[in-house]
Formats: C-alpha cells, structure tokens, sequence
C-alpha cells in the first residue's frame, strides 16, 4: 500500500460517463478519467468519493480490475448518496484511493468459491465473482446465492440473467418471504432468508471458501448457521466490513473496532479475525 | 541526537522571546480579553505569561487546527480546479508551552506519519519548535506522574531552578533555537540530570507505581465488564473532553462552499458524539457508554498497541473540564485492576 502521494487529500476528478438504474434506490455510475488513466485496483478495495460542495462518502470499486471503466454503485441514504443521485451524464465527482486491503485471490485459488450477497453487498463481490468467471480454470466449483428483499432490489440485474444462463456458475436468486414458505407470484427464484437455504443445501465444508457481504444482520445470521450447523471453520469465511469512514487513510478515527482499522487493516477480513475483535459490531 | 543542557538567566527570557519573533511566529501563552489564559501571539513580553500554570485549551491546534481547507476548489469556464493547501510561510516557535502539551505532538505525529503521510499536519509540524517550561508543581486533576510518556520528543524544555531556567536541548530544532541566540545561553557545568531529577521530585511530577501503562492488559478483558454501563452513562456526549485534549486527533471532512468555489475543510470531530459512526445500516455505539468506552480503550488500549505509548499525556484536562466529573484516571484504575473501588465509593460492580 503506502501510496504517498504528495497532497493526500486533494483527489482526483472522474466524469459521469453512464448512469444506470438498479433499483428504485440504488444507481450505477460509470467514471471516465479525462486527465490520465484511471487508477489502479484490486477487488475489495474500496475509494472516497464525492462531489464539491456536498462532501465525500465511501463506495467500493464495483467493476473488475481488469476492465477499461470503472463503475460504482450507490445507494441512496443520506446527503452524499442522495446528491450522487442526482448526477447526470458529464458531471464531475471527485475520487481519492483505491484504499484498504483486498481480497486474497491466490490463496482462494484451486478452491470451490461460494459467493453470498445481499442487496447492495452485491457490490463488492461483483469484481471478484467476474474475475473468478473470466479465470474459469482456477477453481473447481463457483456458485452464487444472492438475496434482496423485492424482486425490484436486485442489483445488477441484467447480469443476473447471464449468471443463470452459465453452466459453469450455480446461481441461486432468493427474495425475502413476506408471508414465509408462500411463493411470490411470477418470482422465478426462490422466497426464504438465506440460513435456511444453507442449510438444506449443506454445501459441504470441504475445499470451500465462502465470501460474503450484505447488511450487516445477513452477516452475522450467515456466518452463525455456517459454523455453527455446517461444521465451518471460521478462516473459510471472508467478508468486507462497512462502518462510518470519513478519510480512508487511518487518520480520522471513524472506523476502528478495537486497534483495528477497518480503512486500513480491512475491509476485507476473514471471519477468524472478526471473532477475536472487541464485540463492537 | 544526545541532550545537550544550557543556561537562560530569568533576566534574558524577554530578550529570548523578542528576539525570537524576528525569525519564528512566536506563539505563547496569554490573557485573553476575559483574563483567561490561552495559547495565542503576543506581540510583547508584557503580554507573555511566563508561568508553568495550564490553559484550558492545549496547544494542539497549532499543528492540527480546529477548522483548516484541505483542499479549494474552483469552476473556470467549465473545468474544476482543485488545489491543496498552502504551507505555512514562517517557523513558528511555541514559547513556554506547558510538557503536557508539548509532549502530545509527538504523540498525534505517530498516527499523522503512519504509511499515508498527512501533509498538511506534517508540514506544520516540521516547522514547529517547542520550548517547554516544565511546571514547578503539579496540578489540579493533573496526572502526568502516573504516566510513562516523558520528555521524549520536546525540542526545549525549560527547568525554573530558582535564580535561572536550566535548558535540556533534546531535537537538532532545540539546537537552532539555542545557536540562533547562542548569546544568551551559558554553558551548564553541573550534573544537569541530577537538577532535572530533584526539580521534579520537588514539583510532584516524579513517576510514581502503578503507571496507567499497566492498565492495559485488564482493560483487553473488560470491554463487556457490566461497570461501564454504570459508570459511564452519565456522559452526555459534549465532547468538551476531546475538545480540550491535547492528544484527541479525530476528525470529520466537511465542503463549505457551492459547486462552482468552495473549500473541503477538517474539523475536529469527536467520538463521543451520537452522530460520530451512525450509518444508515447499523450504529455500532448505541449507546452513551459505549461512545465513552471508545474513548478511553482508544487512549489506554488501542492507540498503545499500534503505536507504543498511551494517547493521553495526562494533563487532566478532560477531568477538570467535564459538566459530569468522568475521571479518566480513576475509570482507568478501575477498569484496568489497579484499584478494586470504582469512582464513587462503594462497589456495584459484578
Ligand atoms: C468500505 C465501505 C464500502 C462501501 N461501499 C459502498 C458501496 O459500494 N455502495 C454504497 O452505496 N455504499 C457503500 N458504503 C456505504 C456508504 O459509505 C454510506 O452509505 C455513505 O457514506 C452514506 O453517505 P451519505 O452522506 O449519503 O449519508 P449520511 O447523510 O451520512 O447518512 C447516512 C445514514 O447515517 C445515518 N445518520 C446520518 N446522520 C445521522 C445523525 N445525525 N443521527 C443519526 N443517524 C444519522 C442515517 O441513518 C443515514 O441514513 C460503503 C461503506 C464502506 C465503509
Ligand atoms: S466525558 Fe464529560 S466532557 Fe467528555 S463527552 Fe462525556 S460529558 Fe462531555
Ligand atoms: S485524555 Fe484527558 S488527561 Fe489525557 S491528555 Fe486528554 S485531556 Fe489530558
Ligand atoms: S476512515 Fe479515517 S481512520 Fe479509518
């Protein structure tokens, strides 16, 4: 990491190349540089965003490493999210990073991959799970579960329907039961939270590594039944952790949980280190 | 570099400051309009307070001020130009400053320089000479004697034995100050350690065990001890404690301006707040004890594990100013098995 770059809070500028429409609340944005190539990084990482006059928030890098754009998806929430929101094509935001650790792609490689996500924590399991994709060979088995709670708050639909049309990826799409065991007429997958699909399935613990991320309860609720049900160990489990950041840089004190930086140490972590942090979270 | 110890008799400390704001933007301490004492820029002696007695604002805006643009911003003819801000164009040298101040600098530094290096605070730093009066008695609330945190890093400090200030030279910044004004200074014969030593046994700033240091292995095991919900709920989440501390360093990054002119500004922040990690997710400190747990394992646990010593110079500060009277120090003792009684007396603990 390290990068000192002289003035470290001054960033750079990106324009509005493309906007997509996820959900009723969330967007996707895709930046183009016009002052050099865009900036470098690995999946899980994640950079300050923001536009002047409004301030700066923390969004993952949503699109794979490998490719020309760069993407961002944001969910509207508050006075930042909002005002991405209200960008059009060729307005300018600002970006410093990429920032934080990134997820361990060697050593996951030779394993069976499954990838939970959960609303907008599709996010940033996109890159990895594209990366997995377009290097097929490095691993024996990939499967997805992806849960939201409407059919409408499906992220990165259009992808999900290419997903579902592979033969080397297993996708399972669930939608949260409003009235439990009762389907959702014209929904194509399945209607349960995602523990219970878990443990019908009991997807063995064998030469498998889980990557996870959604709202924090889906985190906790996965990890218990792949654990404690599934005979898991906690090092096969890998998530990305959100909490209030403001510089990314492990300067301001936002963001620790006990002398861990979530900016720096993280945000990826695996599950053996977040069970040996302070119960903060 | 190894100290070097000089002589100021108190008759030359008026000619050492006037001479010194040709060359430095001296800082000093000072009455304000209300008679309070603060850091500020004296342009006479006669204004200097000279004394070993603490203002209630530490020194530490001058290397980290409460409000400062990291960046500008500006729209001309379609096109955004940002620009980082200006270093500072003068030293500036800060005259008499007290230890529990002067030693917090190098504290912040720690987490300022660690892998992304912050250049507007570094900048400032590396232009800021301290000259230390090390207080002649302890004082209220204070507890630096308990504290291992020392000299350490301090450019200059200054020792009132009687008839003259003995100068302990510590930083090659300490040297320029003393070579600019080699005139003034006389060269120290005695055993200057031995002067130190007694200077503090007599103020009451000599170490003395238990140091808050050993604190630290039974406050790793009582992050879920029932007390704190206890003891700790009173806080009312002012941030007057933060605000006053010369080590608290935790920010927020704030715009001030449109789309088109503006400044992206630090401020500081403070974790004892309800808004400091509220997310739209979750809220992580729930609860008032948890946000003055934060603070103190920050201070007594979590700073010293990545960093070496305690976040916390013990300037008392944050127990002399806060609405509630939270005593860090004894919530530290008792969190920390040096004390079995919680503050207040009785046990209600479980
Ligand atoms: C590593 C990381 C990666 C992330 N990646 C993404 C991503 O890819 N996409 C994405 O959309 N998000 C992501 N997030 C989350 C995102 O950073 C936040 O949603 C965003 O910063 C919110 O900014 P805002 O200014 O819009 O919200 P704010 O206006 O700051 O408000 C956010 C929420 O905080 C709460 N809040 C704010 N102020 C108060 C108050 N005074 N009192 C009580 N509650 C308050 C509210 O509930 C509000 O909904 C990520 C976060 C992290 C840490
Ligand atoms: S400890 Fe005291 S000074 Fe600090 S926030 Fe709480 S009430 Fe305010
Ligand atoms: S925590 Fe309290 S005693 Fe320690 S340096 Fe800060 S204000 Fe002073
Ligand atoms: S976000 Fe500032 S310290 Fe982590």
């Amino acid at each position: 990491m390290g990068n000192n770059s002289e003035r470290l809070y001054v960033p750079r500028l990106a324009r509005v190349a493309a906007v997509v429409d996820e959900t009723p609340t969330i967007k996707t944005f895709r930046l183009a540089f016009d002052d050099g190539p865009r900036p470098d990084f690995k999946c899980g990482q994640f950079g300050e965003f923001g536009i002047f006059g409004v301030g700066e928030a923390t969004f993952c890098f949503a699109s794979p490493p490998d490719r020309e754009y760069l993407e961002i998806t944001v969910k509207n929430v508050g006075k930042v999210t909002r005002a991405f929101h209200n960008l059009n094509e060729g307005d300018v935001i600002t970006l410093r990073g990429p920032y934080g650790n990134w997820f361990p792609y060697d050593d996951l490689k030779g394993k069976k991959l499954l990838f939970i996500g959960g609303g907008i924590g599709q996010a940033p399991l996109r890159g990895l799970l594209w990366t997995c994709l377009e290097n097929r060979g490095d691993f024996e088995q990939l499967d997805l579960i992806y849960a939201a709670r409407e059919e409408c708050e499906l992220v990165y639909e259009r992808e999900l329907v290419e997903f579902e049309g592979r033969d080397d990826l297993a996708v399972t799409l669930a939608l949260d039961p409003v009235c439990p065991g009762e389907p959702i007429p014209g929904w194509r997958g399945r209607t349960s939270f995602v523990p219970p699909i878990l443990e019908e399935e009991r997807p063995s613990p064998e030469d498998r590594v889980v990557i996870t991320c959604g709202p924090p309860i889906m985190i906790k609720l996965v990890a218990k039944s792949l654990l404690e049900k599934l005979d898991y160990a906690p090092g096969q489990i890998w998530t990305t952790l959100e909490m209030k950041m403001k510089c990314g840089l492990g300067k301001c004190g936002r963001c620790n949980i006990g002398s861990v930086y979530v900016c720096k140490d993280g945000p990826v972590f695996n599950y053996e280190q977040i069970l040996s942090f302070p119960k903060e979270f | 570099m190894a100290a070097e110890y000089y002589r100021l008799s108190k008759d030359k400390v008026a000619e050492l400051f006037e001479r010194a704001r040709a060359d430095y933007d001296v800082v000093a301490k000072t009455r304000d309009a209300n008679g309070n004492l603060v850091y500020g820029r004296p342009v006479s002696f006669d204004d200097v307070a000279f004394v070993d007695e603490q203002p209630p604002m530490s020194a530490k805006a001058f290397a980290l001020p409460q409000t400062e643009a990291l960046v500008r911003y500006e729209r001309e003819n379609d096109k955004i130009r940002a620009e980082g801000p200006e270093a500072p164009t003068r030293d500036i040298l800060i005259f008499g400053v007290n230890m529990c101040d002067a030693t917090a600098f190098d504290i912040i530094d720690r987490v300022f320089r660690w892998d992304y290096l912050d250049d507007p605070y570094l900048g400032r730093r590396a232009q800021t000479t301290q000259f230390a009066l090390a207080c002649a008695s302890i004082q209220q609330d204070c507890f630096c004697d308990r504290i291992s945190y020392d000299e350490d890093g301090v450019d200059a400090v200054a020792y009132d034995l009687e008839g003259s200030y003995l100068i302990k030279v510590q930083t090659e910044k300490g040297r320029t100050l003393v070579e600019r004004y080699k005139d003034l200074f006389a060269t120290e014969d005695g055993d200057a350690e031995s002067s130190i030593k007694a200077f503090k046994e007599k103020a009451g700033t000599a170490k003395k065990e238990p140091m808050l240091e050993s604190a630290k292995p039974a406050l790793e095991k009582a992050f879920e001890h029932a007390d704190w919900e206890i003891l700790a709920s009173t806080c009312i989440g002012c941030g007057v404690c933060t605000y006053v501390c010369p080590t608290c360093h935790c920010f927020d990054i704030q715009d001030e301006g449109g789309s088109s002119r503006g400044r992206r500004l630090r401020v500081w922040d403070h974790c004892t707040g309800r808004t400091f990690t509220a997310m739209a997710a979750e809220q992580p400190r729930d609860r008032q004890y948890k946000r003055y747990r934060q603070r103190l394992l920050h201070k007594f646990w979590y700073y010293p594990e990545r960093f070496g010593p305690l976040l916390c110079t013990g300037c008392g500060r944050c127990i002399t100013h806060c609405p509630v009277k939270i005593n860090i120090r004894e919530l530290v003792e008792y969190f920390g098995g040096l004390k079995d009684t919680p503050p207040g007396g009785a046990r209600h603990g479980k």
